[in-house]
């Protein structure tokens, strides 16, 4: 369970680097080709291509992981916390089950969908050139199985520890 | 069994999932999932949803999203709205409960350079409540005001709920913006006077005895004015791209951010660090939000497959006069569902239930657009799930009791519901500007 949790952890932290990249590079590429427009009068083409089917998938799809692990996700507190104890614990193994559940399907049917692209370099034309765009695909795998693995080290976290069990937090 | 039908169940799922605390964007897309599955079969259900979560988010029109999101936490982290407070409290010092009054505009003023609902309480805030609690404001006012008047910064252009509601409907963003102007302000008022009425009649909520005269402050007018030329000029950088026609909204909004950061770096008042923070902050809430509008499109993919908003409009009009049934009828959806959803959620999920009626009714989407964002702009300080009220909740000391948040909320409704009845009778007050530029 402890490899588990380190992977998981290593996996959020990566995935969350990378959400972060991206939203500098958005950014940056949309600032500066506004910039170059207007002192320039023109700019490579392919900005709002690239922003949308490249930073933009990489910003919504890796930092998920991150946001799990942080409890930043959005849900409904409420009426969880008028439960009792113990049954609170065992709705947060069943929310971070069904989590771990959905984000591990999710990952695993866009993983033949990424891989399908990478095989045939998938790419985006544009008028004098072509962009490549089978990377993002790959970030919808890595952000969801992150999140699985993050939800999945959760739901053991939160388990009710029974008699004999330790009750050392992963 | 109807699909409609089936549909109701998936939706009653879609709720027992939330109040089990499973996270909003799982349950939309879990829904959407079983009840597409149960319309089309698993597998070519599994296959959709193999491409569909990229297939939303990889738009250049969300992309304002982010860019607008990282203006507002530059802005807010680099004090660039500071002056702000400084000249909404000069101004209003003499009226009862100058200090709450400035802090409601300071908002206003931050939404027209941020556009987060979020960002504006926090970052308004931050600065206004040390000065009004000195002064010995009601901490359920002060808690309340930060709550919302930065639900404002939806309202007042740039919001990114209405570049939301542009991409849904396929309406201009600049033409909404322009729409939400006069919306924001009249809330801004409505506010204002409310705070006016309650402190007048109870002064120790400002804390101040029934003759006890209000502290004037000996700042400098003109050197508090001079003090706003960094919000004023990136609110006119962002103002001149969306309407001088050099800018989409999402590129002013990337404008916006890289103008923040310039600003920002030329006044020395932003490290590396609290770039990096606001970056990172940016990043995960992009992802927190727009997740669930993820799961939002697939839910209302397989409503519409299911043939539920055609069922609703067909519901609502055996009641006879189809307009106003209508509008009570969503009002009250919007306001339950912005009880228990986020606000983009509540957007993404009723919109499209609610549009083909809208259309049919032959109503102005321009105004529908101001009447929803009003609506999950209330949902923003609406219990249990009022994320602005757990932003102001975290600017007051750990000790005070959330419920007393909440009834002071109770006060600012009350003017929400008088601004809504206003916004209803008069759909002029909403159109008047986008008319301008039609």
């Amino acid at each position: 369970m402890r490899a588990i949790a380190r992977l998981a952890a290593i996996a959020s932290t990566v995935t969350g680097f990378l959400g972060k990249i991206a939203v500098l590079l958005m950014m940056a590429h949309i600032g500066l080709d506004l910039v170059l427009r207007v002192v320039v009068g023109t700019a490579p083409e392919g900005m709002p291509e690239a922003v949308a089917r490249i930073y933009m998938v990489m910003v919504v799809f890796l930092p998920m992981a991150l946001t799990q692990s942080t409890g930043r996700q959005i849900e409904v507190a409420f009426f969880a916390d008028l439960m009792p104890r113990t049954l609170q614990r065992i709705q947060s193994v069943f929310a971070a089950l069904v989590t771990a559940g959905l984000a591990g399907l999710i990952a695993y049917l866009s993983f033949d969908v990424a891989l399908e692209a990478t095989r045939r370099g998938e790419r985006l034309d544009l008028l004098a050139a072509s962009l490549p765009i089978w990377p993002a695909r790959w970030a919808v795998v890595a952000g969801f199985a992150a999140l699985a693995l993050s939800a999945l080290v959760q739901a053991f976290g939160a388990a009710p520890t029974l008699p004999g069990q330790s009750s050392e937090p992963v | 069994m109807q699909p409609h039908h089936q549909a109701l169940i998936v939706i009653a799922g879609f709720l027992i999932l939330i109040v089990l605390r499973v996270p909003v964007a799982v349950s939309l897309i879990l829904c959407g999932l079983i009840g597409t599955a149960s319309l089309i079969g698993l597998a070519p259900a599994m296959a959709l949803l193999s491409r569909a979560p990229l297939e939303f988010a990889a738009s250049w029109e969300l992309s304002a999203v982010p860019m607008f999101l990282l203006m507002g936490t530059i802005v807010s982290k680099s004090g660039l709205g500071d002056s702000l407070f400084a000249f909404f409290r000069l101004v209003f010092a003499r009226l009862p409960g100058g200090l709450a009054i400035a802090t409601n505009f300071s908002c206003a003023g931050f939404g027209a350079a941020s556009g987060s609902s979020l960002a504006a309480t926090v970052g308004v805030g931050r600065l206004a409540v040390p000065h009004m609690q000195r002064a010995g404001y009601d901490l359920g006012l002060i808690g309340a005001v930060c709550g919302c008047g930065g639900t404002l910064a939806a309202l007042i252009p740039p919001s990114i709920p209405f570049i939301v509601f542009a991409i849904l409907t396929e309406q201009s963003a600049l033409v909404l913006f322009a729409a939400g102007v006069v919306p924001g302000l009249l809330t801004a008022i409505a506010y204002a006077v409310m705070i006016v009425a309650r402190c007048w009649l109870d002064p120790t909520l400002e804390g101040r005895k029934a003759d006890g005269a209000r502290a004037a402050d000996a700042e400098d007018l003109s050197e508090v004015i001079v003090g706003l030329w960094p919000i004023a000029l990136l609110t006119l950088i962002v103002i001149m791209g969306l309407y001088g026609g050099f800018a989409t909204p999402t590129e002013a909004g990337g404008l916006g951010a890289c103008s923040a950061l310039a600003i920002a770096i030329a006044r020395r008042s932003f490290s590396l660090r609290q770039f990096w923070e606001a970056v990172s902050e940016t990043a995960v809430t992009t992802s927190a939000i727009l997740i669930i509008a993820v799961g939002a499109s697939v839910l209302t993919a397989y409503l519409s497959f299911a043939g539920f908003p055609a069922f609703v409009g067909e519901s609502l009009s055996a009641f006879g006069d189809g307009t106003w049934v209508l509008l009570a009828t969503l009002s009250i959806a919007f306001i339950l569902l912005g009880m228990v959803l986020d606000p983009l959620g509540v957007m993404l999920l009723a919109t499209p239930i609610f549009l083909p009626a809208i259309e049919a009714q032959g109503l102005d989407l321009v105004w529908f657009a101001v009447i929803v964002v009003k609506y999950i702009e209330i949902g923003l300080i609406t219990p249990p799930v009022g994320l602005n009220l757990f932003a102001a909740r975290g600017l007051l000391p750990p000790e005070f009791p959330f419920p007393r948040l909440i009834r002071a909320t109770m006060w600012f409704l009350l003017a929400e519901a008088v601004v809504m009845v206003i916004l209803f009778s008069l759909p002029g007050l909403s159109l008047w500007l986008p008319s301008l530029l039609r």
